[in-house]
């Protein structure tokens, strides 16, 4: 007992796990910030403008020479896109840094791009080419004779190399804007998000509408009449075991279930003489949003049931002591009270629903829809067609796009779109409980 | 009605509430047996979904050949998410539970559960686009990053305790994980650099991947994915634990550190294996990360630095082209019910754990 006196104060021995708690949190914190850089860096680099090189190499037959824009370089080689005579991305240059024979940045190069995707680039003068009549011809330095081009056709005149930072940026943002506002071109790949952010959307409300019901239905159950029966406590166990399954076996299901079984049923009742093309048995929007409802299902169940938690037991009692029926006293009483409950759950359950790609990869999400799922045509809605997704288009640009320069880019700032809607939505159910949570504090008060 | 509601003596208007009652418990009988109806369903769907995988399951024999690869490849995945999790996670809710200022818990708990809410399609584009190509050059960097680490925040925590002053470090008390950042910033400069200069010799050769989309990207990102989980349980877990049997333990003597070690953390042992199971459960399940960043390839290999094809990602994969009732579709259903009964056994266990963690906290 006396040893332990001024000499050997055991007070710092041992703290070194603590510094480690800390270097974890720093650490966490250091990935996450460093992921949201890289994000935004690899989302920016299609949309800013590229400086356009005069290229002098030394290829294998003798010295070869290109205009061309400077897509990526490292220590060992560089990328540049030459003129895209013939098709997009069909003009990439691989040069090692080593044959590189000189490199000048002329101020009078222009980048030129075409309606389709395509860009071009040559020496001239951009307001002259500006100010040519939309009908008119064009004849451009080392333009092949069998692909003629009118001036309508370009969409995009540019001289990158005089552009100041301000001028980059104004440029990168009036192309980001076109890529989220804009559809995709036809065959030459993915020139806009739009589609996918339409489907998305419709995806995500129609999954709200069919889950929002059931899962207040059921919380009802749970909370207001079940109870602490032996029946209630086996569903919530289900429930919170639902939640712990994996959202690729949902998609499975949803496959077997609606695809396979309820799709193919419709098909034979209704569709018999368009067989054997599918028109319900093969994935579509509203098989995903019933898979999409059944793997939200658990989250709204937890979130209302905890907010009906929340509601103050004098109030229920009260409306009891005036004389309504238990149903009123639920629709008139404690539904109103627990609203912002019901807010959480569904935000929450979007949030969830937005983000999930693996299921809609079974059951309805394409890489290309020639159609939006929701148009001016009756029935409005299309619920039995193929639909594109924010997320799939991100997985799809990346893994199997043709032109990886451009599609890589563009997939990064698909993500970064759809990590702005997910944030947004979680941000915005975060914000609501804490309201929620000082409000049910004054009303027991 | 235009007639005053005082010319009515009592009477009528309990007639009128007698005639409206049979209305009301009538409408009482529906509003119950609907809710009944809703949960019998969500019951029913429940009960539908092993039920299915059961009934259509189908081995076909190819299990050694088929199932195997996979089942080992979504181990070694979430085997290797676990070992970045556990760390970052656990030591990430000790501190912001038991050491961090308030207003540092308060920025970081809700950071925390945006982080949890990343689409994991946007995790799997970094990984298999940027962290994969980059990491294929940079293992030996890593490696000598992972093993300094440790040392480096130990060295800078006896540091601050020996040279700042009384002052300051009250002021930083519950901060100090600011002050690491530059350190570890600095040491992952110093790592690339001795991994550039070690890099040409046979350490350099045999650390060398064989593909960029290996078990150890998927590991540093799946772990990153599955932190948040981690974190968020044992935090709940270690912030239950009563403030007063640390104070006690401290007021006895004990530094900040040997309170929680031998006092909080095992009374809060079962709340932070919950976490990790649930974080292994998750790890399995995960889809477009290892989809998009392990290569996909079925290997029996037990390396970080090999390919890895899992359960999920196979479903993923070739589910949508497998024709229904087929015999490749009953294998895919057979590895999905596999994959169904390993999660489920994780969650329930750790569901019980963490029953016992709020009995054990009841009592105290």
């Amino acid at each position: 007992m006396l040893r332990t006196g001024t000499r050997h104060a055991p007070r710092r021995r041992g703290d070194s796990g603590l510094w480690l708690a800390a270097g974890a949190v720093a650490l966490s914190l250091a990935a996450l910030i460093a992921l949201l850089f890289v994000l935004l860096q690899q989302s920016a680099r299609p949309f800013l403008p590229a400086a356009v090189a005069e290229l002098r190499w030394q290829g294998a037959a003798g010295p070869q020479q290109a205009l061309a824009a400077i897509v990526r370089e490292d220590a060992d080689e560089l990328i540049a896109r030459a003129s895209e005579w013939q098709r997009r991305g069909g003009a990439y240059l691989r040069i090692a840094r080593a044959d590189l024979l000189e490199r000048t940045f002329p101020p009078d190069a222009l980048a030129l791009r075409l309606a389709d995707g395509r860009e071009l680039y040559l020496r001239g003068d951009a307001h002259a080419l500006a100010a040519l009549p939309s009908a008119a011809g064009l004849a451009l330095p080392g333009m092949p004779a069998e692909l003629p081009l009118r001036r309508g056709e370009l969409v995009e005149i540019l001289a990158p190399n005089q552009l100041g930072p301000g001028g980059r940026l104004r440029v990168a943002t009036q192309r980001a804007w076109a890529f989220v506002s804009g559809s995709p071109g036809g065959d030459s790949g993915s020139a806009g998000l739009l589609p996918a952010l339409v489907g998305t959307v419709v995806l995500v409300l129609l999954m709200s509408v069919l889950v929002m019901p059931l899962g207040v239905l059921v919380a009802l159950w749970l909370h207001e009449y079940a109870g602490r029966g032996a029946l209630a406590q086996l569903l919530r166990a289900a429930v919170a075991n639902l939640a712990g399954v994996p959202s690729v076996i949902y998609g499975l299901f949803g496959l077997v279930l609606f695809v396979h079984g309820l799709g193919a049923g419709l098909d034979a009742l209704f569709h018999a003489d368009a067989l054997p093309s599918p028109t319900w048995g093969t994935g579509g929007l509203l098989w995903s949003a019933l898979t999409l409802a059944l793997l939200t299902l658990p989250v709204v169940v937890i979130a209302v049931e905890e907010g009906l938690a929340r509601v103050p037991a004098g109030l229920r009692q009260g409306a009891l002591a005036l004389g309504a029926t238990r149903a009123e006293m639920l629709w008139r009483v404690v539904l109103p009270v627990a609203r912002p409950a019901l807010l959480t759950a569904l935000i929450l359950a979007v949030a969830r629903a937005a983000g999930e790609v693996a299921p809609l990869m079974l059951v309805g999400a394409v890489k290309y829809a020639p159609a939006l799922p929701l148009d001016g045509e009756f029935p409005y809605l299309h619920l039995s067609k193929q639909f594109m997704h924010l997320g799939h288009s991100v997985y799809d640009l990346a893994l199997t796009g043709a032109d990886a320069q451009r599609d890589l880019g563009e997939a990064h700032a698909a993500a970064l779109l759809l990590l702005i809607v997910v944030v947004a939505l979680n941000a915005a159910a975060i914000v609501v409980r804490n309201r929620l949570r000082e409000r049910s504090r004054e009303l027991s008060a | 009605m235009s007639v005053p509601a005082s010319t009515y003596p009592a009477t009528p208007l309990a007639l009128r509430f007698a005639q409206r009652a049979r209305l009301r418990a009538r409408r009482e009988r529906w509003a119950r047996r609907g809710l009944a109806a809703a949960a019998a369903l969500l019951g029913l769907l429940v009960m539908a979904m092993p039920l299915f995988l059961l009934a259509s399951a189908n081995a076909g024999g190819g299990w050694r050949d088929l199932l195997l690869p996979l089942l080992a490849g979504s181990i070694k995945a979430a085997f290797y998410a676990l070992l970045v999790a556990i760390p970052l996670g656990l030591g990430s809710a000790i501190w912001c539970a038991r050491f961090a200022a308030p207003p540092l818990r308060r920025l970081l708990k809700p950071l925390f559960e945006v982080f949890e809410a990343v689409p994991a399609v946007v995790l799997g584009l970094i990984a298999a686009l940027v962290l994969a190509p980059w990491l294929a050059r940079q293992v030996l960097a890593l490696a000598v990053f992972l093993a300094l680490l440790p040392l480096t925040l130990a060295a800078c925590g006896s540091a601050w305790q020996r040279l700042a002053s009384p002052a300051w470090r009250r002021r930083m008390q519950g901060r100090e994980s600011w002050l690491l950042i530059p350190p570890i910033l600095l040491l992952a400069g110093l790592a690339l650099q001795l991994g550039v200069w070690l890099g040409g010799g046979a350490v350099g050769a045999l650390l060398r991947p064989a593909t960029p989309w290996n078990g150890l990207v998927i590991g540093l990102m799946l772990g990153l994915a599955v932190m948040p989980t981690v974190f968020t349980l044992a935090e709940e877990a270690l912030f239950g634990v009563p403030v007063e049997l640390a104070s006690a333990a401290q007021a006895l003597g004990a530094t900040r550190w040997q309170a929680l070690w031998r006092l909080v953390l095992p009374v809060a042992a079962p709340g932070v294996l919950a976490a990790v199971l649930l974080g292994f459960s998750r790890a399995l399940g995960e889809t477009m990360i290892v989809l998009m960043a392990s290569g996909n390839t079925p290997l029996l290999e037990a390396s970080p630095l090999s390919g890895l094809r899992s359960i999920a990602a196979n479903l993923a994969l070739e589910a949508p082209e497998a024709a229904g009732g087929s015999a490749h579709f009953g294998q895919l259903l057979y590895s999905a019910l596999l994959l169904f009964v390993l999660c489920l056994v994780l969650n329930t266990l750790a569901e019980m754990v963490r029953a016992r963690l709020r009995r054990r906290l009841a009592g105290l």
